[in-house]
């Protein structure tokens, strides 16, 4: 038999094993007929999918220090043995030809090679230069460990606050829906909701796509023959809308209508769950100027401002039609169904996006569709650790980790005493987010320096970038410092690049959509000099200690990152060749689960999540040993912090009174919509095969064939009306830039007439040129799915 | 040569495992609602593609994979797309 019969054959094995539910006595996380048909030689070990925010894990097959072999890992809770194309080709992403391996410096306009040790001067320089300008600009992708380290480098080191995640364009909208509403953040339920709702509804989501691996768990349901209903609303047709039984086309910003809709059903036809608001609910509207708080508003006046969301009414702002809004309250008014929402980028990438998160909420609180395994409001991520870094760690301009901000003066104080540091040494003012660290640094009087970007792409992912990237680089004296993988559209203009390890390349730990923190160990080596991100940051701060920066000491003139071995000998971790002597990453982990107790994201010790698939927080500890996990948040029956008898209890309500809120949120007009110049809505967003922009993705010759460039996704009644046929190059133009791209007529989405999406996998095609920098005023998160376009046929053609 | 164990969820009409088994290089396995199957593509053949058009099939509700090998693999990927790179 040759070796491909045999992978053939492992690979059936792994299938069959997959197909089938898993059964009591399933141990091995790799099916032992396929491991025994790839090789004793290959040595298998878990780790979270480097890709989205689902969370999948994998098995890595190592074989002489490569990898060699992906599956499913069949002892993972969350995708249980399955993958979708991108968690394949994880491992085939590190094998890049062009994979960066030197730190490079651009001189007289061009990057030349440059040792780590003159790197890391130019880092400390820049920093010594103004502390104060000096901003790092991180990741949903950063691993915990490396978001608390960069985050204890900046608040407790330089005491600077400028460090914000690439989360603030995907998740603060969700963040600041959850503080508003619940007062902590991150979804009460978990993807065992998928498994026991009736209904779905996905808001403006696209899990066929983007979380396929959870819409499989949907698609398997069905076909076992259960009564699953999916109702998809939407702005765009997409692969969901071929499964769902109802499809609700809606105006751009029309969600706020409908949802407002809806409550007002619940509340004129007396279906609202009374008993439940009575006792677990109060009233919220917005105050002048606003506040993530606002005010205190009775029943009453909640009702008052409902009124005039008749059906008609939100029919005209949204487009869908009255009888469909009609049709959702029915659905909510029914007390006995089980009612899943979802909803990712398109309730989040909204300028009213903190809105219409608190009214997605706000539904299902006044429909008690809350608190039961199956009936929950639970908004996903799109990135493997934007809840695990950015939100818990706290990666965000004002917060602090474990659910903290800098404003709270008892916050400040107690991170200080957990990170040892002098008392005043966390600044009390927010740092800048996104948008303005990035104006600021495109500004030559403005308040940033440098930008230290780690593991992500702003030269290709942030909104209006004529305004918001471009200008700094022709800006003497603002000084951009990546550190990545692989060349990309932010390296190309960098001053200084730093070649980074990826995934399996080093240790990590992720935290995934449903609270669920994930562990894995480095199973094969980085390429040339690329190092881990955490030595980096380390590294920098010991350049600085040497030089006598203040910042980089405790109180007790220790270096901020004082590692230790078993024996309680500090081991100079910032030099490379010492660095995996002993597990950093156990060591920063460690000490951050010092500051989850507070809001009860409790973790657990490090090496429960090395034994395990990852562990939902809050993780206490049992009385007789051991780590329980908690599914269901708030729900006596499974959460531990749920006073006994008290059924649902939100304990960190902003009432103080263990409550959630329901806010009354008007319908608001977007900032900017088609007119006669401009007479289109243009939505961005993903694609299965690629990876946000492509880096990696796109790096791998399989994905990159499937789906090899950018596209204008636009409907056959605008393209007949405009002249363009099928595949015509076409001009593409907002008030911000200019693009051309291909013309794609029904194809894999289809948009309504009036409307057109533009994928931003593309380097070569940067759509967020046009794309508008306009954001929500609580979550400044910016609106990627609308704003104006026009679209012609190419001069000449 | 890439070779796929997949976990097909077939449309539930009565010949969608007989329009299956006419998808070159798949070979189904035995199964329930969820079927396994593999895809063996011969070396020139885009991975991807063959998975995409695998899941916009008439007879296929779903498409997940469970296992991938490519262990013969040798020299470092290229998909050539950032050979022409350029600043702004
Ligand atoms: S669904 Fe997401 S986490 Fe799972 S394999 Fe695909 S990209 Fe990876």
């Amino acid at each position: 038999m040759d070796r491909r019969q045999f992978v053939k054959m492992a690979a059936m094995a792994a299938a069959t094993a997959a197909a089938r539910p898993a059964m009591a006595g399933d141990k091995d996380p790799v099916d032992p007929e396929a491991r025994r048909r790839v090789g004793s030689d290959v040595k298998w070990d878990k780790a979270p999918c480097r890709f989205c925010g689902t969370g999948c894990h994998v098995q890595v097959g190592v074989r002489e220090g490569k990898v060699v072999a992906i599956a499913g890992d069949r002892k993972a809770d969350v995708n249980k043995g399955l993958l979708c194309m991108k968690g394949y080709h994880v491992g085939l992403a590190l094998y890049g030809k062009d994979r960066l391996t030197t730190p490079l410096l651009r001189k007289n306009g061009k990057l030349v090679p440059i040792s780590w040790d003159e790197a890391l001067d130019v880092v400390a320089s820049r920093v010594e230069k103004n502390p104060a300008g000096f901003a790092v600009y991180g990741s949903g992708q950063w691993t915990i460990p490396e978001g608390y380290a960069a985050q204890k480098f900046m608040k407790g080191g330089l005491g600077c606050n400028h460090i914000d995640p690439n989360a603030r364009l995907c998740m603060a909208s969700a963040v600041t829906g959850f503080l508003a509403t619940y007062g902590v953040d991150e979804p009460a339920g978990c993807y065992q909701d998928l498994d026991e709702c009736d209904v779905i509804i996905t808001w403006g989501n696209n899990p066929a796509e983007m979380h396929p691996v959870l819409f499989s768990r949907f698609i398997d349901r069905r076909s076992r023959g259960e009564k699953i209903t999916l109702i998809d609303i939407g702005t765009r047709r997409t692969r969901t809308t071929g499964f769902a039984d109802h499809y609700l086309e809606f105006k751009p910003q029309g969600d706020m209508a409908i949802l407002n809709g809806i409550a007002h059903l619940l509340l004129a036809r007396g279906t609202w769950n009374k008993s439940f608001v009575d006792k677990h609910c109060a009233f919220r509207a917005d105050t002048e100027p606003g506040t993530l708080k606002g005010k205190a508003i009775s029943f009453d006046e909640y009702k008052a401002g409902l009124a005039p969301y008749t059906p008609a009414h939100c029919e005209a702002l949204s487009g869908v039609k009255a009888s469909d809004i009609e049709m959702l309250a029915d659905l909510f008014s029914n007390p006995d169904l089980r009612i899943t929402s979802l909803w990712c980028m398109g309730a989040n990438q909204h300028t009213r996006g903190t809105a219409v998160n608190t009214q997605l909420h706000g539904v299902h609180l006044l429909s008690g569709h809350f608190g039961r395994p199956g009936d929950a409001p639970t908004s996903l991520t799109g990135q493997p650790s934007a809840c695990g870094t950015a939100r818990e760690v706290g990666t965000l301009s004002h917060a602090l980790p474990g659910g903290r901000v800098v404003a709270n003066a008892e916050h400040r104080a107690q991170s200080e005493a957990l990170w040892n540091v002098p008392a005043g040494r966390i600044q009390a003012k927010p740092g800048f987010h996104t948008v303005k660290m990035w104006e600021e640094f495109c500004k030559a009087d403005g308040g940033v320096h440098t930008i230290w970007v780690q593991v992500t792409n702003p030269g290709q992912t942030l909104p209006n970038a004529h305004k918001l990237f471009h200008p700094s680089r022709k800006l003497d004296d603002k000084f951009l410092i990546v550190s990545d993988v692989y060349p990309t559209a932010t390296t190309l203009h960098a001053d200084l690049v730093l070649p980074s390890a990826m995934w399996v390349e080093k240790n990590g730990l992720f935290g995934n959509s449903e609270r669920r923190t994930q562990q894995w160990f480095k199973m094969v080596e980085p390429p040339g000099q690329a190092r881990d991100d955490v030595w980096q940051t380390i590294a920098v701060a010991r350049k600085l200690y040497d030089r006598g920066f203040a910042g980089m000491s405790d109180k007790d003139g220790k270096f901020l990152f004082h590692v230790t071995d078993e024996k309680n000998r500090e081991v100079p971790v910032w030099k490379w060749e010492r660095y995996y002597d002993v597990n950093v990453d156990r060591h920063l982990f460690e000490e951050y689960r010092g500051f989850t107790r507070l809001k009860h994201k409790d973790l657990a010790p490090y090496d429960e999540y090395v034994r395990s698939r990852g562990l939902r927080w809050p993780v206490v500890e049992l009385p007789g040993g051991g780590w329980r996990e908690t599914r269901f948040r708030f729900s006596e029956f499974d959460d531990p912090y749920v006073k006994k008898g008290a059924n649902i209890e939100f304990y960190h309500s902003t009432s103080g009174d263990g409550r959630a809120q329901i806010w009354f949120r008007p319908y608001e007009a977007p900032p900017e919509v088609p007119d006669k110049d401009y007479p289109l809505w243009l939505c961005t967003g993903r694609v299965i095969e690629h990876w946000h922009s492509g880096t990696m993705t796109r790096r791998v010759p399989q994905l990159h064939s499937a789906m090899p460039g950018a596209y204008v996704e636009i409907n056959r009644a605008d393209a007949s009306k405009l002249g363009i046929q099928d595949g015509e190059v076409v001009l593409l133009e907002t008030r911000r830039g200019k693009i051309e791209l291909p013309a794609w007529i029904d194809g894999r989405g289809a948009p309504p007439a009036g409307s057109v999406f533009v994928p931003f996998f593309d380097e070569s095609k940067p759509i967020n040129e046009l794309t508008l920098d306009a954001h929500d005023p609580f979550s400044k998160q910016p609106d990627y799915k609308k704003c104006a376009v026009r679209l012609r046929k190419r001069p000449g053609a | 040569m890439p070779t796929f164990g997949l976990v097909i969820t077939p449309r539930p009409f009565g010949d969608a495992l007989a329009l299956l088994a006419q998808v070159p290089g798949l070979t189904l396995g035995q199964g329930g609602t969820r079927v396994p199957a593999v895809l063996e593509l011969d070396s020139d053949d885009p991975g991807a593609n063959a998975l995409d058009a695998l899941r916009d099939h008439p007879a296929v509700a779903a498409v997940d994979i469970a296992f991938a090998d490519f262990s013969d693999l040798k020299e470092p990927i290229d998909s050539g797309v950032f050979a022409r790179r350029r600043r702004r």
